[in-house]
């Protein structure tokens, strides 16, 4: 009795671990990928220098797009731990997988919403360069839609087959 | 270095393949994305712009719920058999007794054996009278 008891304990331990384990992996790439590097980018081209000019991206711009970097990177960051720290094909980690990625398609848009789609890089003495990269984004945008309704389908698919998936998932153990 | 890479051969063949996918794709996937905008470019109007306190306290409440959903329900319960909705050839119902069976079940039920002695003091306990 006692060791059923025991043998049941140590599982149920290692699934939480494991769990938690994949959750802060995925946690931490996401907030690399939409917080960290776009940071390090944007910093980066606000003090790039083209042989010898000082290249300007304006600084309210740049606070803007640095705030919106944060706080959609947080949120998703936030998701991706709750959808990858849960059972796979469960019906929470479905939820929070199609939350995360509508919270991408905002996180992509706030680009444009904060002007780093059209990007004005003042060269000193010399005249300015405008990058429009609004056109790629919305092909993103489309793509996401699509990705969008696969993750519906998933997790219609993850209620329905609710039964299964937990009798296939002790199959496997 | 940024600007020696642009030249090479190698990062022109990626930026190639990847304009064909976007070229082909493109006419498909833009008005789909156009759409998408509209509802986002409505739906940010809702999202604070000033305070990113707001953020990282939602950040903070999906990490720490999502602890405590895993300590509470870490997905280890199974199934062992599995039942396919529908399928009643692998269904068993209990069927309900009718009264007659139910009665002829308790006619048949034998009474318990009992000692003499306790017999003898049920039958003592029967015929005494109450005290008025």
């Amino acid at each position: 009795m006692s060791f059923s008891k025991e043998k049941i304990k140590k599982t149920l331990e290692n699934a939480k671990i494991k769990n938690m384990i994949r959750g802060v992996i995925f946690a931490t790439i996401y907030i690399i990928t939409t917080i960290v590097i776009p940071f390090l980018t944007f910093s980066w081209v606000m003090s790039l220098e083209i042989e010898g000019v000082d290249l300007e991206l304006y600084q309210d711009r740049y606070n803007q797009i640095i705030f919106f970097v944060l706080a959609f990177g947080l949120l998703i960051s936030g998701t991706a731990f709750f959808a990858y720290s849960s059972p796979s094909q469960s019906i929470r980690r479905g939820v929070f997988s199609l939350i995360q990625i509508i919270l991408n398609c905002f996180y992509l848009w706030s680009y444009k919403f904060s002007g780093a789609l059209e990007l004005e890089l003042v060269l000193v003495d010399m005249g300015v360069v405008t990058i429009d990269l609004a056109q790629m984004i919305l092909t993103y945008m489309g793509i996401y839609f699509l990705v969008v309704i696969l993750k519906t389908y998933d997790l219609v698919d993850f209620i329905v087959n609710r039964n299964k998936i937990k009798y296939e998932r002790g199959k496997k153990r | 270095m940024f600007f020696q890479l642009e030249n090479s051969p190698f990062w022109q063949a990626i930026a190639d393949i990847m304009s064909f996918i976007l070229n082909v794709f493109r006419p498909i996937v833009q008005p789909i994305g156009t759409v998408l905008v509209l509802i986002i470019n409505f739906l940010l109007n809702f999202f604070p712009s000033e305070n990113i306190t707001i953020y990282v306290v939602i950040f903070c409440v999906l990490v720490g719920s999502a602890i405590f959903v895993n300590c509470k329900w870490p997905g280890d319960v199974y199934l062992s058999v599995y039942k396919k909705e529908g399928d009643k050839s692998s269904e068993v119902k209990e069927k309900k007794p009718s009264i007659v069976e139910y009665l002829d079940k308790k006619a048949e039920k034998k009474p318990e054996a009992k000692f003499p002695e306790e017999i003898e003091a049920t039958n003592d306990s029967e015929e005494e009278e109450p005290n008025l």
